[in-house]
């Protein structure tokens, strides 16, 4: 534990008080309130517990079909997983206001089940070149056959609380279920009496269709591929199934199933092209909710003659959160109300002791974001002095002009206070000085872009940063140099890791490595003098190519750029194009200014990478040339 | 065919003449010829050489490929994988009809260069192919001397190898078995799509102060931290131990997650897992296929394994 506080508070101006809350024992459990960042890890409990519903959200138990679009980490897993009967009949019995949509929910007869497909599931799909197009299709159909059913096994529990009859007996009811499941799904050769043995019956189904198909694929000769019940149309076998449970549980004709089907990104192009098929031609008694990323509903083709369309087939909901508006004003915008709503929760439930702590007492304020009041004198001539030393003579001379007039704190110090005190913090930072100023509640909310899970990352990565006291007591908020330190890693690792993502990661690292430097290069240079204007974004023409395209999709799809609210980000066949802006988790490394601003063009930005690439490179020649 | 037992051979003790098969592969690392070397000209006429069909101008490849011309083999180079199924089919169907009915079929494989396909590939016909009830494949590799750093590897895409495909209908949780290597990023960017509920890891260590090993722990500190328990030292050179150290922890996995295993570590550890993957239906084996732009040459130390598996 280090309990050494003696640098804290130099920045930002005026100096903040340090607090210390609890004992030592309430933050037993802190470091592991934010360990899970990920819907998929979480007990169905937790999820539920966290979940923080937004107003789309309740939209989605609408009887009709719908494709969730959202970056990797926006939610768009736990949206999904909330649809499922055993989550909402879970958070129905939180009688708190978050959770009417679940009652509505089920007095409404909607039944969700959540359907994953997982890396697994997927790896599997695509890895057969030697099959044709038509054998491809057959397998993904039997594939998606079994794993909705096994899906379907986890909500029938659920679904017998809700609709027994009074006077049933519980155990005979699942007893007759399971069995009538057991003998169809394997052509009455087994019958099973729990959940357990219909879920061992679909895995038994798994692995002998997989070693048929090994046997196949090392024979001599050419094999018969033998069927089941799963080789039927899509959803034959769910149908079936969902007719069984209706009959044995009295479920009423109206109600509606909702199939969910997370992370069908990885699915292919064909694999869509049969998924659309079935919101073309779905029933109104089972509609489908889709999980996807932006761009990745691959295809609007179906198998029959017309393509889905949006509006009347299904209807496209975005998950993402928009942090700030497009000029950066961002106030108690909708994402950091969610930070703190969430921060309450999980502090309540896992770090019982702490639920007086808040995101701001943690963190502190923003440097940098926070409103500054230039009231006095001093105030407005310290103003003036950073203004003199960074902006550029036609600014000065308009603030100057302004100074005692009301505009001067709406159109001078609003734009620009922010710039100039990050330019001289980091234009003052020399040798082993650690820079503070991306620090405080509002900016590291901001520089998770409205993102979820990388929001519960960054919480975790300061928690675990936590210093106490002598006497065992949080040392709070964090100090300002340990988040800054925790930003910039954070947005540096992000940019070596993208390097690795599929399919296009190396094209993406190096665009957004350029658009970093050049907008670096913007702000920080010593040849350039700052207006009230900063590059923060970048403008994409049909005219730059593929490779553009290549990298705005996959940078939007990683919430590595955020798309302006005026860019739709659908179909992959769109030509992206239009003003796309820097993700902030990039801000502390490249010392940008989390603002939302002006834009350049990506091929000047790139001009100027390789620009400066060339002239590195001469400058290193006429080095050796010299030597 | 099951897998009955795993034992290692001494390299130098061979009966060379007693294989209907030998299949070496030749690709751009140094170590691709090593083996080649030892096999006698009396049995050339049943090598057959597997050829990448990429980086063919690249560090040895056109010196290895000179040196298995130089013994009158030419590496068949495929441009799918249905060429190489064919032709692997083709050979080891034609190996248990040579062999006499009293001994298992023998095929000597040195997989020290090649990719997991191609191995996974014979592994899946020793384990599903009705062509014989008894064979004995001696895998053989030759560790290598790494010279050089690895750039990250660009990721295109992430399949499951083929045979491998576990079972997962049932599960509703993912449990990730993930063999570090050097690749860092590579492990962050496949963790990111896996994004497993639970997570295994382990790293080679051949002797108590390997420093490979811390090297691996280091690079992939981030993944380690995300896992609750501590990671495994599992072997290079001890296939039986690897396989044991690896079958123990993928089978003691609560039964209703899947199994995702991702070895990015030696080969020897990609064999073991294959191996793991046979005996547990809900172990899928994942492969990152990518590229990098400069591959690192691996010229070969000398020590050679060989491990017999059996299968009846």
């Amino acid at each position: 534990m280090n309990s050494s506080t003696r640098d804290r508070h130099s920045w930002p101006v005026e100096p903040r008080p340090t607090r210390r809350v609890a004992g030592i024992a309430a933050y037993q459990h802190l470091p592991q309130a934010f360990a899970t960042d990920n819907a998929k890890q979480m007990a169905l409990e937790d999820t539920v517990r966290y979940f923080v519903p937004p107003v789309e959200f309740e939209a989605l138990f609408a009887p009709k079909n719908h494709i969730l679009l959202g970056s990797r980490g926006s939610g768009k897993t736990t949206w999904v997983r909330m649809l499922a009967h055993d989550h909402v009949s879970l958070a129905a019995k939180d009688l708190s206001t978050r959770t009417d949509y679940a009652r509505d929910a089920l007095a409404r007869n909607l039944i969700g089940i959540y359907v994953p497909a997982s890396a697994a599931f997927t790896g599997d799909l695509r890895n057969k070149p030697w099959q044709s197009e038509s054998e491809s299709e057959q397998y993904f159909v039997w594939r998606l056959n079994l794993q909705s059913c096994s899906a379907l096994t986890h909500i029938i529990d659920t679904c017998i609380d809700q609709y027994i009859a009074p006077g049933e007996i519980r155990a005979q009811i699942q007893t007759d279920i399971c069995r009538a499941l057991s003998k169809v799904w394997t052509d009455g050769n087994e019958s099973y009496t729990t959940f357990d043995g219909l879920r061992l019956a679909l895995s038994n189904l798994e692995v002998a269709s997989q070693a048929a198909l090994r046997r196949a694929r090392t024979s001599a000769t050419a094999v018969p591929v033998a069927t089941d019940h799963f080789h039927a149309d899509l959803f034959f076998p769910l149908r079936h199934a969902i007719r069984v449970m209706r009959v044995h549980l009295q479920i009423p004709l109206s109600a509606v199933w909702l199939l969910c089907l997370d992370e069908v990104e990885y699915l292919t192009e064909s694999h869509h092209r049969i998924l659309n098929t079935q919101l073309r031609s779905a029933s109104g008694d089972l509609v489908f909710k889709i999980a996807t990323m932006p761009f990745a509903h691959h295809t609007l083709a179906t198998n029959l003659a017309d393509p889905v369309r949006e509006g009347h087939d299904f209807e496209y909901v975005y998950v993402d959160r928009e942090p700030i508006d497009s000029r950066g004003n961002q106030g108690e915008g909708d994402f950091l109300r969610f930070a703190r709503r969430i921060f309450i929760q999980r502090m309540k439930n896992r770090a019982d002791g702490l639920s007086k702590l808040t995101l701001s007492t943690l963190l502190g304020p923003s440097p940098l974001l926070d409103d500054k009041h230039w009231d006095t004198l001093s105030e407005t001539e310290a103003f003036m002095s950073l203004l003199r030393k960074h902006a550029n003579a036609a600014t000065i001379a308009r603030a100057e002009r302004l100074r005692d007039s009301r505009k001067f704190g709406s159109e001078i110090v609003r734009k620009l206070h922010g710039a100039l005190l990050l330019r001289e913090a980091i234009t003052g930072a020399h040798g082993n000085t650690k820079v503070r100023i991306y620090s405080g509640e509002s900016l590291v909310v901001r520089c998770c872009d409205g993102n979820a899970r990388r929001l519960m990352r960054v919480v975790n990565s300061l928690i675990q940063r936590l210093e106490f006291d002598k006497d065992g007591r949080a040392i709070l908020p964090i100090d300002p140099a340990t988040q800054n330190d925790v930003l910039e890693t954070l947005g540096r690792e992000t940019l070596t890791r993208t390097q690795s993502e599929p399919p296009y990661g190396e094209l993406t690292a190096r665009y957004l490595d350029s658009i970093g430097k050049f907008m670096r290069w913007t702000f920080l240079s010593s040849t350039r003098r700052l207006g009230t204007d900063q590059t923060t974004s970048v403008t994409i023409v049909e005219q730059d190519g593929q490779d553009a395209q290549r990298f705005i999709k996959q940078a939007i799809q990683l919430s590595l750029m955020i798309p302006a609210k005026s860019v739709p980000v659908k179909t992959p066949d769109y030509t992206c194009v239009g003003e796309f802006h820097l993700s902030f988790l990039f801000a502390p490394h490249y010392h940008l200014l989390p603002r939302r601003n002006r834009s350049a063009r990506l091929s000047r930005v790139l001009a100027h990478a390789s620009g400066h690439a060339q002239a590195t490179s001469e400058l290193q020649h006429s080095l050796l040339d010299a030597g | 065919m099951k897998l009955k037992s795993l034992e290692r051979l001494a390299f130098q003790d061979l009966a060379w003449e007693e294989y209907e098969l030998i299949i070496l592969a030749s690709g751009f690392e140094g170590r691709s010829a090593h083996i080649l070397q030892f096999v006698p000209d009396s049995v050339l006429s049943r090598v057959v050489v597997l050829g990448f069909n990429e980086n063919l101008k690249k560090l040895s490849r056109t010196e290895n490929d000179r040196i298995f011309s130089g013994r009158s083999l030419s590496p068949h180079v495929f441009s799918s994988a249905a060429e190489y199924e064919l032709l692997l089919k083709r050979s080891l169907f034609a190996a248990t009809r040579t062999s006499r009915k009293a001994r298992p079929t023998r095929v000597l494989v040195d997989y020290s260069v090649m990719t997991r396909a191609w191995y996974g590939y014979m592994l899946t016909w020793l384990r599903y192919s009705e062509g014989t009830n008894q064979a004995d494949a001696d895998f053989v590799y030759a560790h290598g001397d790494y010279e050089g750093d690895f750039e990250p590897l660009h990721i295109k895409e992430v399949l499951a190898i083929p045979g491998f495909e576990g079972a997962c209908a049932g599960a509703r949780s993912t449990a990730a078995v993930y063999g570090l290597g050097f690749d860092r990023y590579a492990m962050l960017a496949l963790n990111e799509q896996i994004e497993p509920d639970s997570l295994v890891c382990f790293v080679a260590q051949e002797s108590p102060n390997d420093v490979r090993t811390e090297r691996a722990l280091v690079e992939n500190a981030d993944i380690i931290r995300m896992s609750n328990v501590a990671p495994l030292r599992v072997p290079l050179s001890n296939l039986e131990e690897i396989y044991r150290i690896l079958f123990e922890a993928m089978s003691t996995i609560e039964p209703d997650s899947e199994i995702v295993a991702v070895p990015m570590g030696p080969k020897p550890h990609v064999l073991g897992t294959l191996l793991v993957a046979q005996a547990i239906p809900r172990v899928t084996c994942l492969h990152a296929k990518g590229y990098r732009h400069e591959p690192v040459q691996v010229s070969a130390s000398g020590e050679v394994s060989a491990w017999r598996l059996s299968y009846r």
